[in-house]
């Protein structure tokens, strides 16, 4: 994880416009569905309380994010690695006074200055170094990725946290649009991206492939997918129209469904999706647990017993994993041959110096882990996470043979927008 | 006259370890990690087969050595190899010495998807490595190119650390940042390509003695 990367909050700049734009009433736009089911009378209500994260702010995922802010939801958490370069003014919603900004920090601060009462946070990093309890409180994630691997790491977040997956996409050449709408429902059997890749997927996967959808000459390991900005809009309105499908109950909870809009006959296609057996991702659950205080103060006799895990012999089918963080069990240096270190340090962080001698400790690669043995761990249960040198745990991940449990203290996202 | 002679043992190279037969004490091993390995299925499935591999690696070279596995959690290992390793002595000349302890850690993450290539190995001894492809700092991390795909065998991260560290397989190229983890290295070993490489041996040669040898000439 980049330390340096973090969620930040975006924050209104209080006028008379963003006074007039909080005091706005935003159902009288949104209609009432017909033939709809109960839960559906609302269809503002239903968007108002929707908790959104956006993965990829592109030509498309910066089109679903003002749309999302149009509707007012309770919470946008936005995710984007890049800046916004000349050639996005081609199929991105922005204009050339935006080329520089950062694709997730102007997502935010456009979704901000629509929807005061958003609560809008904003990632400007790779989403592989978000916190896994990053997701956390979410009821659906947009994905608009030009990766694979981008794509994989999100699908396993919403499959380990079982959120529903909506991935917009398109295909310039066949003016195709495209949505992958994945259900994530608890108790479902249901598929994950990986689900549909080929043996070419898993190739460009390999390469690095980036599918750029800002068009230009390619780049190194670059394929420029040449999309027009109308048909990226498109794809965009799809995927907020299957949000408010699945908010408002016309979809079922449980259906996974590919929905393809082709320009050539304006003919729009659905078809069901469904788990491949043979998939080599892990279609596992999670078990998120919310822990009342500081997850620095909690002892790993705490998080175990949390976990179910009591039995002191148990800890050899037990792990512990602090997001950030390595256990250094021993060190080696010249002077002693194996000092006993057992803390946690973050990752890329200084190695403490040899008590003895003073001179930087070598990690010992034998005692060295990401995903902390139970066994590594008895003799400091007692011991609070912060005390153990993990101050900043923001979550913890326990392993007890296949059940994980992912403890966070993260306080969820309160609507703000209560109208 | 008949010469009564024992019976053959099958010779194995690399693209047979499957069938290579592991030492009683080997097999031991192998029984007994079984129980203690965590993870998900096909984490725990994998891990045995990887390492039942890199110990038949070990039966057939004569130049490895597995110091310690460990299958808990990660897939952890210590693995001493005679090789030669381009190093910087204390007065700063460059010496060559005859061995190294690879650091090997494999992820569950490699099952689902490329990793970087400097994910897999690290020098644990000697310190002070002057390679172009390995970090200079505490890590020392060996490059094994931009990215180690999906699935990435370990035996191909011992082969691939042999090539890299006799200079068999380097990447000197200034202008692709992949796999240059010591531009200052970088720049010592473009002025002195005379002496690429260190060693032209197989990996499933003998290996030499080990003693280290000055190559001349400070970086």
């Amino acid at each position: 994880m980049n330390p340096t990367a973090r969620i930040t909050e975006i924050r209104a700049r209080w006028s008379a416009a963003v006074r007039a734009l909080r005091s706005l009433d935003r159902s009288a736009r949104m209609p009432r569905l017909l033939d709809a089911p109960s839960q559906a009378g609302d269809p503002a209500a239903c968007m108002r309380a929707q908790r959104v994260v956006v993965v990829g702010l592109g030509s498309v995922g910066l089109a679903i994010s003002d749309l999302l802010s149009r509707a007012s939801v309770a919470w946008l958490l936005l995710v984007d690695r890049a800046q916004i370069k000349p050639e996005s003014v081609l199929t991105h919603p922005v204009q050339p006074c935006d080329i520089g900004c950062d694709k997730a920090t102007l997502a935010g601060q456009r979704a901000k200055a629509v929807s005061p009462n958003t609560r809008v946070q904003v990632f400007s990093g790779p989403v592989a170094e978000l916190p896994p309890d990053a997701f956390v409180g979410a009821s659906a994630v947009f994905l608009s990725s030009d990766n694979l691997a981008c794509e994989l790491e999100v699908s396993q977040r919403c499959l380990q946290l079982g959120l529903p997956l909506i991935q917009a996409s398109v295909h310039g050449p066949t003016l195709v649009a495209q949505v992958r709408s994945l259900a994530n429902a608890a108790g479902g059997d249901g598929p994950c991206l990986a689900c549909g890749y080929q043996a070419s997927d898993w190739e460009a996967l390999d390469r690095g492939t980036v599918f750029s959808c800002t068009g230009g000459p390619a780049r190194w390991n670059g394929i420029p997918t040449v999309s027009p900005a109308h048909l990226c809009s498109l794809a965009a309105s799809l995927a907020v129209t299957e949000l408010l499908g699945r908010s408002a109950g016309l979809v079922p909870a449980s259906e996974s469904r590919l929905i393809e809009y082709c320009g050539f006959q304006h003919r729009t296609v659905v078809t069901p999706l469904l788990r491949r057996a043979e998939c080599q991702r892990d279609h596992g659950r999670w078990q998120v647990v919310p822990w009342a205080r500081r997850l620095a103060t909690a002892t790993p006799r705490e998080l175990l017993a949390a976990a179910g895990c009591t039995d002191p012999q148990a800890l050899a089918q037990v792990s512990l994993t602090v997001p950030g963080f390595r256990f250094r069990g021993l060190g080696m240096c010249a002077c002693t041959r194996h000092p006993v270190i057992e803390r946690f340090q973050r990752i890329g962080a200084e190695s403490a110096p040899c008590t003895d001698c003073g001179s930087p400790l070598d990690f010992h690669p034998l005692y060295t882990h990401a995903q902390v043995p139970g066994i590594a761990l008895r003799a400091q249960l007692d011991r609070s996470l912060g005390q153990l040198g993990a101050d900043a745990a923001d979550a913890v991940l326990v392993r007890r043979h296949d059940e994980v449990f992912l403890f966070h203290a993260r306080k969820l996202p309160v609507p703000a927008n209560s109208r | 006259m008949t010469l009564q002679t024992q019976p053959a043992q099958p010779v194995h190279g690399l693209s047979t370890l499957s069938a290579v037969s592991l030492s009683p004490e080997r097999e031991e091993f192998m029984r007994r990690v079984g129980p203690t390995s965590q993870g998900s299925p096909a984490w725990r499935a994998r891990k045995p087969v990887e390492a039942r591999e890199l110990l038949a690696l070990e039966t057939i070279a004569p130049r490895i050595e597995i110091i310690a596995l460990d299958l808990t959690t990660e897939l952890l290992a210590i693995v001493r190899m005679a090789v030669t390793v381009p190093c910087l002595a204390r007065d700063g000349e460059l010496v060559v010495v005859g061995q190294a302890d690879l650091a090997l850690c494999y992820p569950e993450e490699i099952l689902h998807g490329p990793l970087p290539g400097y994910a897999l190995v690290q020098i644990h001894r000697p310190r002070r490595v002057w390679h172009p492809n390995v970090s200079d700092d505490v890590a020392q991390r060996i490059c094994l190119g931009a990215n180690v795909p999906k699935g990435y065998p370990l035996r191909e991260a011992v082969l691939g650390s042999y090539a890299a560290l006799t200079l068999q397989s380097i990447s000197l190229d200034q202008a692709d940042p992949a796999g240059i983890m010591n531009p200052a290295a970088l720049s010592y070993w473009n002025d002195h390509k005379a002496r690429i490489p260190l060693s032209t041996a197989a990996f499933l040669d003998p290996p030499a003695s080990a003693g280290a040898r000055r190559a001349g000439g400070a970086p």
